[in-house]
């Protein structure tokens, strides 16, 4: 499927188009992405798109709202320190599997304990394409990659079991090439209250040979009348390898990070005065 | 007429003696209209280990501290065999302990366990010391008592009539003793008592800092503790985050959507943070770094002092970009320019480095209130934006920001090579312009910057940056009394640097004093104005210059004309 870009709402031509490899699941995503921002009806200049470096962190470019485009695997420290200073806006963080689980890892992390009201899509090929081929954290154990010429020893990361067990509170996963249902995953995931994991399979039609269109069809199931808010359930889901559940995994309401904070339940940060700061209090405090 | 005395007391790590001797006796000191200087020398151990913080106090202002211990409260016997040869006046202890004292050192051998023990408790021996000196140096206990009220009002009390009783009990043991030194009551001028790392939090309070984003590492962990301390008074959002990467990424988050954000760290964490200072210079968002420094490379030595790190400031991360390095001298300095330092950041939307180190960050000064009001200025923002380009190629460098929220400014704010709307842009024409652009807005500010001032008069100057000012100040005071004298040149802005001061400096002779070995500061000279310095004073065992060691370093120089002088150990 060919997307064309030019005709879609809330893209931005100043921008230029994207440059990704014909059929890239890059498109898809960007598509959904917008899809579910005009779709919710979420004010252009009120959501902002973090993304690290990458084939797929090109992302925010093409999309008519704000964006920062920020350094390899920091994605999510700069969508929390927005997040954190003005919790009016809608915060989307892109990232891919490398950029996410491998140099980001930590982060990733921490932000699902966090539970921090932001979204964040994984654009999951399995494979470090911008970079030409090499292994990622989420590829196959034995995979041929240019930078292991005789197979990776490691076990894959599962970014659904560690996002359910690190403590985010919607963990979910799509395939770049199932636009409705991922289009309304990320719309789920926009509206849900503390941090929404989207983790999208995504096809890569240059570097990853084995992750074919045919594989994913054949491995792609959508997920159906599963128990959301059953952790065991979810993580045994999550565990399958005959094929390859799509869709929400683990949803629960508990509170967010930003809910927590009592600076920021009134006004943002952003909003605050800063002119003529009284600290005289403060100062007595050395005497 | 200056009438210092300087106590010190030492005991092993977590018997509370840093807090004796700050909150109680130094602040006693400041109420009774005193000014106050302290220096605490602790190992990175949480129990054991051999603490000790030194008290100098003075009617007229106070620098730095000084190396003549003129009383000595020794806790254990470690304090004793380390620091004697120091005193010049008396040593309290305990009259258990198993000391020799010299004659020429008045020996006050008072039984603090035990009359300790008869409160309840061995704890209560730091108040009875306490007490006791306030007795020797003739002070009294007014302020004493009011202060042990205060801070142990929340413990209940029992606790607080304990530690008055102490007070009083080491009083009466020592208060008809004669002493050669005595302190004695003054106006009190409404001073405040802290350190360099209070002082920025304080001045980074005042300046509307909403945000901070930091790891715990000594010695700069005070500056986020402070904030966090204040933050529900001052609705500031504190972040203790997984590492320093994540600390300066949410600091240019926070910024990038224009929240005053800061972070802080020492060397090693600064290390995790230079990816995240170039970002910020690409990408041109406003950041503000506390580096407070330690000895390195590594670990190191995480509770010792140092300026090894003057280097690493000003060439960290990759390629070649402008970022503002601030090297404030004194606590004062730490308040006033942190403010400064939050202008700067938004105004030239780049990184701002404020440089401290373990001195400054832990010593604590007696300074007026701070009470200057301060002008915000946050620079270029767009309210309603038109055809709006981010990266504005300006006759000035400086393009106007438009913060998420704004309508009509959507636009990616990039850490590739961007053209002025902020899409990625390769090509040469885009890249000279850009790069051009940012050190343009360089330029800007080292015109807004005023030159720093020459103090005193002297064929010879000394030149200093950061915590070393206080110690050359009091270098100064002491070869005045021989009749000898300098021109201080002390340098807060390393970067920008400036240069016109240094042409009206021809002809004299330079001497550099700085805590490293390879004299940075120098190397610093000679690159920005082809000067080369010809005589320097340098210390890198990880401790302050003493005043008198420096001042005899300098009459060394000033002599013979030696090239380089290392003053090295106690």
């Amino acid at each position: 499927m060919v997307i064309d870009v030019e005709n879609e709402q809330t893209c931005n031509l100043d921008r230029g188009k994207p440059q990704w490899c014909p059929g890239c699941g890059d498109y898809m995503i960007l598509m959904a992405v917008k899809r579910a921002i005009v779709e919710l009806g979420l004010k252009p200049e009120e959501t902002v798109i973090v993304s690290g470096i990458g084939c797929g962190s090109k992302l925010p470019h093409f999309v008519n709202v704000y964006g920062f485009e920020g350094l390899h695997g920091r994605a999510l420290p700069v969508a929390t320190g927005i997040k954190l200073a003005n919790n009016k806006l809608n915060v989307i963080a892109v990232a891919g599997d490398g950029d996410a689980y491998g140099i980001g890892g930590n982060h990733f992390l921490h932000s699902c304990r966090r539970n921090l009201n932001i979204t964040y899509i994984t654009q999951d090929n399995s494979i470090y394409a911008l970079t030409k081929g090499q292994t990622s954290p989420t590829s196959e154990k034995g995979k041929k990659t240019n930078s292991t010429p005789f197979g990776v020893l490691e076990e894959p990361i599962n970014p659904i079991a560690l996002g359910i067990l690190t403590g985010a509170s919607f963990v979910s996963r799509g395939y770049s090439h199932e636009l409705d249902h991922l289009t309304e995953l990320i719309k789920n995931a926009l509206q849900h209250k503390g941090f929404s994991l989207v983790n999208v399979l995504q096809y890569c039609p240059s570097m990853n040979k084995q992750n074919t269109l045919e594989f994913f069809k054949e491995k792609v199931e959508i997920l159906e009348g599963n128990d959301i808010g059953n952790k065991m359930e979810a993580l045994k889901l999550s565990e399958r390898k005959d094929k390859l559940p799509i869709g929400i995994f683990y949803n629960v309401d508990k509170p967010s990070y930003d809910e927590q904070e009592p600076q920021i339940t009134d006004i943002p940060l952003v909003k605050q005065n800063i002119v003529n700061i009284d600290i005289s209090k403060m100062l007595e405090m050395f005497q | 007429m200056s009438d210092k005395v300087t106590l010190m007391i030492g005991g092993p790590a977590g018997s509370g003696v840093l807090n004796a001797g700050l909150n109680m006796f130094a602040k006693s000191c400041l109420r009774s209209g005193l000014k106050v200087f302290t220096k605490a020398e602790y190992p990175s151990l949480i129990r054991g280990g051999h603490n000790y913080l030194t008290v100098t106090v003075d009617t007229e202002d106070v620098y730095s501290h000084s190396n003549e211990i003129n009383l000595l409260i020794a806790l254990d016997k470690k304090t004793v065999e380390m620091h004697l040869d120091d005193v010049k006046g008396g040593v309290i202890y305990d009259s258990t302990m198993d000391v020799e004292i010299p004659e020429n050192v008045l020996a006050f051998s008072i039984p603090l366990k035990e009359a300790s023990e008869k409160l309840g408790s061995e704890i209560y021996q730091n108040t009875i010391a306490i007490g006791a000196a306030l007795g020797l140096l003739g002070l009294g206990l007014e302020e004493l008592e009011k202060i042990i009220r205060e801070n142990f009002f929340h413990k209940g009390e029992k606790v607080v009539n304990a530690n008055i009783k102490a007070a009083h009990a080491g009083y009466s043991l020592s208060k008809d003793k004669k002493y050669p030194y005595k302190l004695s009551k003054q106006n009190f001028d409404d001073r405040i008592l802290l350190n360099g790392n209070d002082a920025i939090v304080a001045g980074a309070v005042k300046a509307g800092c909403k945000f901070i984003s930091a790891y715990p590492m000594t010695p700069a962990t005070s500056v986020l503790t402070g904030m966090a301390k204040f933050s529900r008074d001052f609705g500031i959002v504190v972040k203790h985050t997984e590492d320093e990467i994540a600390s300066i990424n949410m600091a240019i988050g926070a910024g990038f959507v224009g929240t005053r954000a800061m972070t802080c760290t020492s060397g090693g964490g600064f290390a995790l943070m230079a990816e995240g200072l170039g970002l910020s210079a690409q990408a041109e968002v406003p950041v503000v770094i506390i580096e407070s420094q330690r000895p390195g490379p590594g670990s190191g030595m995480a509770t010792r002092t140092g300026q090894g790190d003057l280097n690493f400031m000003l060439n960290a991360s990759t390629d070649e970009f402008p970022r503002v390095v601030i090297a404030p001298g004194d606590v004062n300095e730490c308040f006033y320019l942190t403010q400064q330092a939050f202008n700067i950041a938004e105004k030239y939307q780049m990184p701002v480095i404020i440089l401290v180190d373990k001195f400054l960050s832990t010593s604590c000064s007696s300074v007026h209130k701070f009470n200057k009001e301060m002008k915000v200025d946050r620079g270029k923002i767009v309210v309603n934006p038109e055809n709006y380009k981010r990266y504005e190629v300006t006759k000035d460098g400086i393009s106007a920001r438009a913060l998420p929220g704004t309508m009509g400014g959507e636009h990616v704010t990039s850490s590739y090579e961007h053209d002025e709307k902020g899409v990625e842009d390769e090509t040469r024409e885009n890249r000279i312009k850009m790069h051009d652009k940012r050190y343009r807005k360089f330029k800007t500010l080292e015109k807004e910057l005023s030159e720093p001032e020459l103090k005193g008069d002297g064929d010879f100057v000394v030149v200093s940056w950061g915590s070393t000012k206080g110690i050359v100040r009091e270098a100064e005071k002491i070869l005045k009394q021989e009749n000898s004298d300098f021109t201080h040149l002390h340098l807060s802005f390393l970067s920008p640097f400036c240069k016109s001061v240094f042409e009206k400096l021809k002809g004299k002779k330079l001497i550099v004093v700085e805590n490293n070995k390879t004299s940075q500061l120098s190397q610093l000279i000679l690159k920005e104005t082809g000067i080369v310095v010809n005589h320097k004073v340098l210390k890198y065992d990880g401790r302050q210059f003493d005043p008198e060691d420096l001042a005899e370093g300098l009459r060394d120089v000033i002599a013979t004309g030696n090239e380089e002088i290392i003053i090295n150990g106690d």
